[in-house]
């Protein structure tokens, strides 16, 4: 070789390395060496989804994570729970929170190449508030605030409401949907065809569904954000909790997105896996019937509250995989006030507040009220994944026993027992739970107004001015400090208050193969992060 | 024998009225307004029928029935005459697989338990079948199971997926229908019956006679069981298709008893209908072919 020869092929070397070099301080820190695309993630699902249609599903947990893995919004709640742009690019609120302007991304493609306009933003609202449309109450509800909607351009839309409206940006969670999909229709049945072969904005595209009703969902190329890692995912439904476990120990499964609380420890000890847990803003709870004449005396409710150890119910039944509550919201809320403590776990101060209240223990060692014996109905509805909840109703009969309390519990049917609890008012004590969305609106659960309307969640009759005052005031005001503030006063009220003896926030885990790198789950809508999840080339089946 | 079959022919229609009409009172009084479960608006309702009063839904199902049309399922939207289409097969393999297992079994133990009562080794086996017959099939399942999971590591409730591959195909397929073979109570009552026919037969005069003229006794024999074994198979399909649901359930078998438990849990009224009556027809549908063949076989039954 000459020297000329050996001098450029040494500069050829030198340039190389420097490219090399240069690329890799560019790409790796933006993870694109990092995280290898392809590869598929299986994941199981206790319950099939109902619809592919997010705007019409029914409130199916299943059909919501695959929302949010086909599916796009305008806005999101980031890792802090912070309101970012999805669909939309950026936004402005004008005349104290009276209107709110979107301005739409304008590189954004539907599933089937179609471009993503304003139009199918308005087609969405039009259609979830058309009453034509198979949509939950609470969906329409929730928008309800909205006075009108204009498109005022391909990718900019306005919304204008009845009034000032707090956080306006949050009421922009819901789905879109493509208009031309549906020919403008805004009727939308449960029954269209796009609810079994949906196309949506999202990550994934939906290639196909089963026979046997597992779902396989590939990558979308043309996403504006970059195409994310994993290549498919397969969603496959298993109802049997012994078989779900038995699914993921032996690879049949990547990814269960909730572990029973028993077996989170022994999923852990494997070492095979990650145990992720993520909160779903639920808190749960036994609801007082305040027309119960007992019921309504507040010293009574107290005394319950006071009897109880929950505690150490929540380790029993639970494996303490969950935190006690003080009042009407879950730790991990923006509304939860960690100044107010939990009750304590006090039998002789319940025997106290009980006899002030004229509940008198007999010889025979039952209280009375009134000279008659104390018992109550508690009802429970029954339904799979409720296995927890009965054995919670049965600690509670025992302890209230030790008062003299005698408590009959009744199993329902759940459609039975939505229809005795919250149309006829047929029960005494119930136990259930509330899931929230990060609004932390509790009006409809504890206003007095609210105790008027037929199925209505105020179900317990509850009346306080105090706490109507509040929660008007919360709903009049748009200043989110102000509204964290009058959350606290009412946590505060209600705690002491005891319309319920609140319970626990249960943590929800999913455990997922350790091939599967950079995980990050959302805590109530579990795959909005999943772009960045990967499995190395070297841990593909 | 015309006569015969009409009167069948008219029992087996009334008898279908009479199961669907029964089914379909019994999933409306179930607390709760379908609609409204479903998030139905009053446009879908009133598509479905479901604004109508109930024995007039019931006259439009019945009319929509005779044309193949069972409606649709309240969940999806899918017909219910394609999901019938598409999970039957499975349980029709499952039922009829372990039927033929179960003979497969008793028939041979039955026989030689009716021929030789006091054999040691036919009482042996008797204990061993009786055993496994009194396990409910889904206690069998789970067990069934945790020896693939735990011993053999293997997850057999994953339906196998692109080409054949002999294996994977017998280990998801076989094992749901060895236990509604084993443990459903069909095979005891099968060995039980049979080794009673047989001694019967045995004991009968031909036979007797066919035994002193030194002629061979297994066609004669056999052709004396053939008649009761279809009998007791048939009368045990209603009882085999009772244990699909939970067969099929712990096996994640995708059948039409796993559709039943799952449109029963979601109260998806037209797909529990349309199961209940195809179920109601092949049952029918088995005994009514029971009869002509028992017609056929026994001249004396036509009198």
């Amino acid at each position: 070789m000459k020297w000329s020869d050996q001098y450029t092929s040494r500069k050829k070397h030198v340039l190389r390395g420097m490219a090399s070099c240069v690329l890799a301080v560019i790409l790796i820190p933006l993870g694109i060496l990092a995280a290898p695309k392809g590869g598929q993630l299986t994941y199981a699902e206790p319950i099939l989804p109902d619809t592919y249609n997010p705007v019409t599903t029914s409130d199916n947990e299943t059909s919501l994570r695959l929302s949010e893995l086909l599916f796009e919004s305008l806005v999101y709640i980031d890792y802090k729970g912070e309101i970012k742009g999805r669909l939309a690019e950026r936004w402005n609120t004008f005349n104290g929170n009276q209107r709110i302007v979107f301005y739409l991304r304008k590189d954004v493609k539907w599933h089937d190449g179609v471009p993503f306009t304003a139009n199918d933003v308005k087609f969405t609202y039009d259609a979830i508030m058309d009453p034509l449309s198979d949509v939950r109450p609470e969906s329409r509800q929730a928008l309800g605030v909205i006075k009108s909607v204009s498109v005022l351009g391909d990718n900019v839309i306005r919304f204008d409401f009845n009034s000032s409206v707090a956080d306006p940006e949050r009421r922009f969670l819901f789905k879109i949907l493509p208009s031309h999909a549906f020919q403008g229709k805004t009727g939308l049945s449960k029954f269209d065809k796009f609810s079994k072969n949906p196309v949506g904005t999202g990550y994934y595209r939906f290639d196909r569904e089963t026979k046997n009703r597992d779902v396989m969902l590939s990558v979308s190329k043309d996403h504006y954000g970059g195409y994310s890692n994993i290549a498919n995912i397969k969603m496959v439904y298993q109802p049997e909790v012994t078989l779900l476990m038995q699914s993921l120990l032996l690879n049949a499964v990547d990814l269960v997105v909730e572990v029973p609380p028993g077996k989170v420890a022994e999923l852990a000890n494997t070492g095979k896996f990650q145990v992720i847990p993520y909160n779903s803003l639920a808190f749960a709870f036994f609801g007082y019937n305040t027309e119960n004449p007992i019921l309504k005396i507040k010293e009574v409710r107290q005394a319950f509250t006071l009897a109880m150890d929950r505690a150490k119910m929540l380790d029993d039944i639970y494996f303490g995989k969950g935190e006690l509550v003080s009042g009407p919201f879950s730790p991990a809320s923006w509304g939860y006030n960690p100044d107010v403590a939990v009750w304590p776990y006090d039998v002789a101060k319940a025997k106290q507040l009980l006899e002030s209240a004229g509940l008198h223990l007999g010889e025979d060692k039952v209280l009375r009220y009134k000279g008659a014996p104390v018992k109550f109905k508690l009802k429970i509805p029954v339904y799979s994944g409720n296995e927890g909840g009965l054995s919670v109703c049965l600690r509670f009969q025992y302890y209230l026993k030790a008062l003299g309390i005698q408590i009959d519990i009744e199993h329902r049917e759940y459609e039975k027992w939505k229809e005795e609890v919250k149309v006829k008012h047929d029960f005494d004590i119930v136990f259930a739970e509330w899931l929230f969305d990060n609004s932390s609106d509790i009006s409809s659960l504890f206003h007095s107004a609210a105790s008027k309307e037929s199925s209505g969640d105020n179900f317990i009759s509850y009346k306080n001015a105090r706490v109507d005052s509040l929660l008007d005031k919360f709903s009049q005001s748009i200043n989110h400090e102000v509204r964290r503030r009058l959350n606290y006063q009412l946590h505060e009220v209600l705690a002491d208050e005891c319309p319920y003896t609140f319970l626990w926030t249960l943590e929800k885990n999913a455990a997922i193969s350790n091939k599967v790198q950079k995980v990050v789950v959302h805590p109530y809508r579990f795959f909005t992060f999943v772009n960045d999840w990967f499995i190395p080339e070297d841990e593909r089946n | 024998m015309l006569r015969n079959a009409l009167r069948s022919l008219v029992f087996f229609l009334g008898c279908l009225l009479l199961v669907s009409a029964a089914i379909f009172c019994l999933v409306h009084l179930t607390p709760g307004n379908i609609a409204e479960i479903h998030n139905l608006s009053p446009q879908t309702a009133h598509v479905l029928h479901l604004d109508r009063s109930l024995p007039v839904q019931y006259l439009l199902w019945l009319g929509n029935c005779l044309r193949l049309d069972f409606g649709i399922s309240t969940v999806d939207g899918t017909p219910v005459f394609a999901l019938l289409r598409d999970y039957a097969p499975t349980t029709l393999f499952l039922t009829f697989g372990s039927l033929f297992f179960s003979l497969l079994i008793a028939i041979p133990i039955g026989m030689y338990r009716g021929l030789k009562p006091l054999a040691r080794l036919g009482k042996a086996l008797s204990v061993v079948v009786y055993t496994l017959s009194s396990i409910p099939a889904f206690v069998l399942g789970y067990v069934v199971l945790a020896v693939a999971f735990g011993v053999f590591h293997s997850y057999i409730t994953t339906p196998p997926e692109g080409p054949f591959h002999f294996w994977k195909w017998t280990a998801y397929y076989l094992p749901p229908i060895l236990v509604l073979a084993l443990g459903n109570g069909s095979l005891g009552e099968f060995v039980r019956f049979i080794s009673l026919e047989a001694q019967n037969v045995d004991a009968a005069m031909f036979i007797k006679a066919a035994r002193a003229r030194g002629v061979s006794l297994w066609p004669h024999f056999l052709r004396s069981l053939i008649l009761p074994v279809f009998n007791i198979a048939v009368t045990n399909i209603a009882v085999l298709l009772g244990g699909l649901v939970v067969v099929e359930r712990v096996f994640n078998f995708h059948g039409l008893g796993w559709l039943s438990w799952e449109a029963t849990l979601k109260r998806d009224f037209p797909v529990i209908m349309g199961i209940t009556l195809l179920m109601a027809v092949v049952v029918r549908v088995l005994m009514l072919l029971n009869e002509l063949l028992s017609t056929w076989i026994d001249p004396r039954l036509r009198q």
